[in-house]
């Protein structure tokens, strides 16, 4: 074998000057400021909007104000670790998010990151967290349901795959146990061919409360399903304030991908303090309220990249469900009626309800559906149609019976019925029920076979009623469920089923 | 603040308007710089800048008489003017834009060079005269010395900086490490 040693050096040098250095080149900034979770920085010169930067210590921060002199930026990270003349590197990207199924049964940051002790996610993908709503085109009207589980919700205020239903009301009314019942609903969905995925951004919520709920979601077989992403009251106003972004990024890759997912933002009111706090730190001009110019676009822009897909984007659909905290009732503040006007109606919680026991606390009166009505089950819009309406009377009548000693026939038999139409539609929480069982209770009650159980019994016939249905004519809830209607045999069927009941009870 | 960042502009302006070469810019660079730290560090320079109940003449008389033999005569009567204007706390960022616009126009680059080890004067200029070409600019060059670095060097060419060292790379490793 012929060796050159003559070539070895040239070869080696030849190599030794190939080698990739492995130089990082960054453009940087210097930091000239920071407090309050902001950072100004100098440098960036070619800094895109709603960048990523790097700061040392592992914190990273987005650049929002790109001003001629300098840059504001907003740090997700303790601002301490960052001082005045530190180096601040661009990453080149936008803030993105970590999507896909690898993200179920998990807690995570609004950056991705998991803080449920559970080791890393291995996600095969990543989305922008802030992405511009499909157009016109891409998207087709809401015609799927989406059911909540609760009878009061299913029943008036039918919600559709790809809408976006606001749920609003005073603290402690029940806003959030409606969107943990809808979540822990979707179970049943998981046994069809059109499962719905979950997202909940918890924003600006106590840690223990967060915990709670992902406790709940376990013990009830949902966490499987859902992804929980977590800005807590202690995290910084940055953090708060692209949680939602985040979620919904999670939940479009679900949409995108021909799949249903749904979105609940718990709530909304806080993200848009964390934001006024970091606009206000970042010097924007603030308007009514204190709130920057662009608090609408903040909303409008998240809510409307919820949408149902038309056939030619395989139909995925992202239905979300933002929550907004109101002050002893008034709608007319600044931040519920923008969100009011950008969602397809709302669910309105009402404390007197609440407290007088109605659970859940809807205020039928306030609340409207806009568009859910074309994606309500047949059986159930046949049942329910005249719900509202009666409920409303009801409401009205009871109102002026207070001060009535005597009242006709009709007067008192709508007045009872509207009395155990009542009780029919509270709910205990974390027990959401499938649509067919909402639809023989509801007939039930609509075609007066309560009218003669006395109030406090009536939970007692409904559950009973479920149980006789669900023991002897499973068969009729099966064709509900099947059929999602009731035609003139299951009517009879479910006429005789209820006598056949009611003789028992 | 605008009228402020006029006056910036106006006395920075003025500053780069006596520079003509890359020697010049250097002088006046460093004169600035030094005038800008004294009266920030030193407590007794700043206090007497500061003070309202000196009377502005006052102040011209104690600078003029300080920096005549040292300044450049037009150097001296930007900063009188600047004193008479009661604008001499305006210095730092003067001569921040002053570096900016003067760079600019005279195709300077601003070269940081940190280092874990020190470099010799032969090392030295041998980058300098790598980085002239790699830029084809007149390089204003700083050079220090960090042994926290590790190893490897860092160049920083006005906004961009290329970063070969060990810490850096550590530092890198540890994030992909816990996934950030």
């Amino acid at each position: 074998m012929e060796i050159k040693t003559n070539e070895i050096g040239n070869l080696l040098r030849s190599q030794i000057k190939n080698i990739d250095s492995d130089v990082d080149v960054n453009e940087v900034g210097e930091v000239l400021e920071v407090g309050d979770g902001v950072a100004r920085t100098s440098g960036l010169g070619s800094v895109m909007s709603s960048e990523l930067v790097e700061f040392p210590n592992g914190v990273f921060g987005m650049a929002l104000n790109l001003e001629e002199e300098n840059v504001g930026a907003v740090l997700f990270g303790d601002s301490s670790l960052v001082k005045e003349g530190d180096t601040v590197k661009r990453t080149g990207k936008v803030a993105e998010v970590p999507v896909g199924k690898e993200l179920l049964g998990r807690v995570v940051n609004p950056l991705g990151q998991p803080v449920d002790g559970k080791g890393p996610i291995n996600a095969k993908e990543t989305l922008p967290i802030e992405r511009k709503a499909l157009g016109v085109m891409s998207r087709f009207p809401v015609k799927e349901p989406l059911q909540t589980g609760l009878k009061a919700i299913d029943s008036m205020i039918p919600i559709g795959r790809g809408q976006r239903e606001l749920i609003i009301g005073d603290r402690q009314t029940g806003k959030s146990a409606i969107a943990a019942d809808t979540i822990i609903n979707q179970k049943s969905s998981h046994d069809s061919d059109s499962p719905v995925y979950c997202i909940y951004v918890a924003v600006g919520q106590k840690a223990s409360t967060v915990a709670k709920l992902v406790a709940e979601l376990e013990s009830n077989g949902a966490m499987e399903y859902t992804t929980i992403v977590v800005a807590n009251a202690s995290d910084p106003a940055p953090l708060q304030y692209i949680a939602p972004y985040s979620g919904c990024a999670m939940g479009e890759y679900y949409r995108d991908n021909g799949m249903h997912s749904l979105i609940v933002y718990d709530d909304l009111s806080k993200q848009a303090v964390a934001y006024r706090q970091m606009s206000l730190v970042l010097r924007r001009p603030p308007g009514r309220e204190a709130f920057p110019g662009d608090v609408f676009y903040l909303h409008s822009r998240l809510l409307e990249r919820a949408s149902k897909l038309s056939e030619d984007l395989n139909s995925g659909s992202l239905t979300a469900l933002p929550i907004i905290e109101t002050q002893e009732g008034d709608v007319s503040a600044y931040i519920p009626t923008n969100v009011i006007s950008i969602t397809d109606g709302q669910i309105y919680l009402d404390t007197n309800l609440f407290n007088g026991g109605v659970r859940p606390a809807v205020d039928v009166g306030l609340s409207v559906s806009r568009v859910g009505g074309s994606a309500q089950v047949k059986a159930m819009k046949k049942i329910a149609g005249k719900l509202r309406l009666d409920l409303a009377q009801f409401r009205e009548l009871e109102a002026f019976a207070k001060f009535a000693s005597d009242l006709d026939e009709a007067t008192a038999l709508q007045i009872t019925r509207g009395r155990r139409m009542v009780e029919i539609l509270k709910q205990n929480q974390y027990v959401p029920m499938s649509v067919a069982k909402q639809v023989v209770i509801i007939y039930a009650a609509s075609k007066g076979y309560l009218d003669d159980i006395d109030l406090d019994q009536v939970k007692d016939f409904e559950t009973g009623l479920i149980e006789h249905f669900q023991s002897k004519h499973s068969d009729s809830l099966d064709e509900i469920h099947e059929t999602g209607d009731i035609g003139e045999n299951l009517e009879k069927k479910m006429d005789s089923a209820i006598e056949e009941f009611k003789k028992t009870f | 603040m605008k009228q402020n960042h006029k006056k910036i502009k106006l006395y920075s302006d003025s500053f780069s308007s006596l520079v003509t070469n890359f020697d010049e810019f250097g002088s006046v660079k460093e004169a600035l710089t030094v005038l800008v730290s004294v009266i920030k560090k030193d407590s007794t320079v700043n206090a007497f800048v500061r003070s309202k109940s000196t009377d502005i003449d006052k102040k011209v008389s104690v600078f003029q008489s300080a920096l005549d033999e040292v300044f450049d005569h037009r150097l001296l009567d930007i900063v009188t003017i600047m004193l008479e204007n009661d604008d001499i706390g305006l210095l730092p960022d003067v001569t921040k834009n002053f570096l900016s616009i003067t760079k600019n126009r005279l195709n300077i680059a601003y070269v940081e060079v940190v280092s874990s080890f020190d470099m010799n004067e032969e090392y030295q200029s041998n980058l300098l005269k790598q980085l002239k070409e790699a830029t084809n600019k007149e390089i204003d060059f700083n050079f220090s010395v960090d042994k926290d670095l590790i190893g490897g060097l860092k160049i920083k060419i006005d906004d961009t900086l290329f970063d070969s060292t060990l810490k850096t790379k550590l530092e890198n490793a540890k994030l992909k490490l816990i996934g950030v």
